[in-house]
């Protein structure tokens, strides 16, 4: 549990619904997961953001217990139901696994029967929600990727879970399909569940999610809120005849700097909104710095997110 | 978690799957089929001469009137495990071939809850396949104008006999299943070794090594030796003394459940440990 300074006059109190603490998992010597360690805030939609072989799935496997972790070790619900904590928990990993021999309804029976969550009523429930009632009764052989793919959201929405676990939840979707999820992702996330989601699409992430971390070959780069994690920024180009001693004016009033290795031009950092440009042109000028190059550019969230993820 | 619940969920899984109830009234066809094959063999010879039929009833006995028919049907069915075996290991390659081994997990049973369900549906099974060879010896004991039923009851031992030997060689199809993971190259090697090196073994063993009855300890013969022959057959087949082998019923009792223990202590260790891919 955390305490944050909710507003001025309040203490809030955010409970974590998971904490990893240094999970790491090899195959043979591939390093999956190196000591990963976060926090999941109660009520928040937290995304695993990474490009496809970084290790998401593995980390997910582990929670869910499918997966065998070499080091460290992970608490859901801050250890309250033991072992049967995936009871609790909605779940889709991977591909849907299901009979498919069975109707999706049939499948949904054993769901219930494993979980403990849902019921009769409830298997119509998210059969309705998940666009499959009228196909209820067919095979789950007969399905189409994209039923399959619902039909394994329904089942992770069987008895309304406090939390769900969802693998690149989108995937085999269509257009409609991938914005009826993500809208009823955003419902149950204001309805207070706690949704944690893998995926490899920032726009995703950035559209449906409060909090990301981003894996890359198994290392976790950063974690956070979004709005922090894959910031906008403004980035500010300059340039000057003496470029040592325009970073050095700089840096005497706290602004960090990087230098472009293809242009040479000094670039600086800002919240989106908040670049001054004409603060850092008098300032220039006050030391003598006569500019030769001054541009604003706004840092896409993609650029923001290759950066984290390129070598 | 209750058994009722691990059962009835095994239950959901296959009350609709269509090839699993074929092969089980494949089964269930079998058994009696056999068991009546032997009876009608054995009354056609009888019938075919007076002569015969007189030195058949010296010789041995009535194997088909009450009690003698516990044993003997008890004893014939359990050449039948390779029947039901294949029944076993659909139960459990089909959760890998369809991934919902993992999925069970997933939605909340633990490693030990999914293989207690499958524990759980062999004892059932084993436990049909029982009912049904009782109600066949009913039926034919019943049937035969000879037999008497006042000794209804003496030899029942025999069937609890038969549903150990049928759990101890479907745990070990299960093993070979759970292992291997792909239902055809499991059945073929549960009927591989079900018929060959342990017989090999024995036959080197008694024939020509010379070694001692050590192989009497070897699974399948373990299990087998918990149900030696009716008294008539060892009498025709062989010249071992027959009070020892019924003397040895209980050691090989112990050794067959101490392999069956062993072999599903096995199967947990292995998943607890194992990754669900």
């Amino acid at each position: 549990m955390q305490w944050f300074r909710g507003n001025s006059i309040t203490l809030v109190a955010v409970f974590s619904v998971l904490q990893i603490n240094n999970i790491q998992k090899s195959y043979g010597s591939v390093r999956a997961l190196n000591d990963v360690s976060l926090e999941v805030p109660e009520g928040s939609v937290y995304g695993i953001l990474g490009p496809n072989g970084s290790g998401k799935t593995t980390l997910l496997g582990i929670l869910m217990s499918v997966l065998r972790p070499q080091k460290g070790n992970f608490k859901w619900f801050d250890g309250q139901f033991g072992d049967s904590y995936r009871k609790k928990i909605g779940c889709m990993l991977e591909t849907p696994n299901f009979y498919q021999y069975l109707s999706g309804e049939e499948n949904l029976r054993i769901t219930v029967s494993i979980s403990g969550r849902g019921d009769e009523t409830d298997i119509t429930r998210v059969l309705k929600l998940v666009g499959l009632y009228e196909r209820r009764k067919h095979r789950f052989s007969t399905y189409s990727l994209g039923m399959k793919q619902r039909l394994a959201i329904g089942a992770a929405l069987l008895g309304n879970p406090g939390v769900l676990v969802l693998d690149e939840p989108t995937n085999g979707l269509d257009p409609v399909g991938i914005a009826e999820i993500r809208e009823l992702i955003r419902a149950l996330s204001q309805a207070g569940h706690s949704i944690i989601i893998a995926s490899h699409l920032l726009d995703e992430v950035e559209k449906i999610c409060t909090h990301v971390a981003i894996l890359k070959r198994g290392n976790l780069l950063a974690d956070g809120p979004v709005s922090e994690v894959l910031m906008d920024e403004d980035v500010v180009e300059m340039d000057a005849a003496n470029r040592q001693l325009l970073t050095a004016v700089l840096s005497d009033r706290g602004i960090t700097t990087d230098t472009n290795k293809e242009s040479g031009l000094v670039n600086t950092y800002f919240p989106k909104g908040l670049a001054n440009l004409e603060y850092l042109n008098r300032t220039c000028m006050e030391s003598g710095i006569i500019l030769t190059h001054l541009s604003l550019r706004r840092k896409k969230l993609e650029t923001r997110f290759l950066e984290l993820t390129n070598d | 978690m209750k058994i009722t619940n691990l059962l009835y969920t095994e239950w959901l899984k296959l009350r609709r799957y269509w090839a699993f109830w074929l092969v089980l009234a494949l089964v269930l066809i079998a058994y009696p089929g056999i068991a009546y094959l032997f009876y009608t063999g054995y009354e056609d010879v009888r019938e075919s001469n007076q002569q015969v039929d007189a030195v058949l009833k010296l010789a041995i006995g009535s194997p088909f009137d009450f009690p003698e028919i516990w044993h003997t049907l008890a004893y014939i069915s359990s050449f039948l495990v390779f029947i039901p075996s294949v029944l076993v290991i659909m139960l459990i390659t089909n959760e890998y071939q369809y991934r919902t081994q993992r999925q069970n997990i997933l939605d909340g049973w633990s490693r030990d809850q999914f293989l207690w369900s499958k524990l759980l549906g062999i004892a059932a099974l084993t436990l049909l396949l029982t009912s049904v060879i009782i109600l066949v010896t009913l039926v034919i004991g019943w049937a035969n104008p000879d037999s008497a039923t006042a000794g209804l009851h003496v030899n029942l031992q025999y069937m609890g006999l038969f549903a150990l030997i049928t759990f101890n060689q479907l745990s070990i199809a299960f093993l070979i299943g759970f292992l291997l993971k792909r239902a055809l190259l499991a059945l073929g090697l549960f009927l591989f070794y079900y018929l060959i090196p342990e017989n090999v073994l024995i036959q080197l063993s008694s024939w020509r090594w010379k070694t001692g009855n050590w192989y009497h300890y070897l699974p399948m013969e373990a299990s087998d030796r918990m149900l030696p022959p009716p008294p008539y057959l060892a009498k025709i087949s062989d010249s071992t003394d027959y009070q020892s082998l019924v003397d040895a019923i209980p050691k090989h009792i112990l050794v067959s459940a101490a392999y069956t223990c062993l072999l599903w202590l096995f199967c947990f260790w292995w998943l607890r440990r194992k990754d669900l891919t």
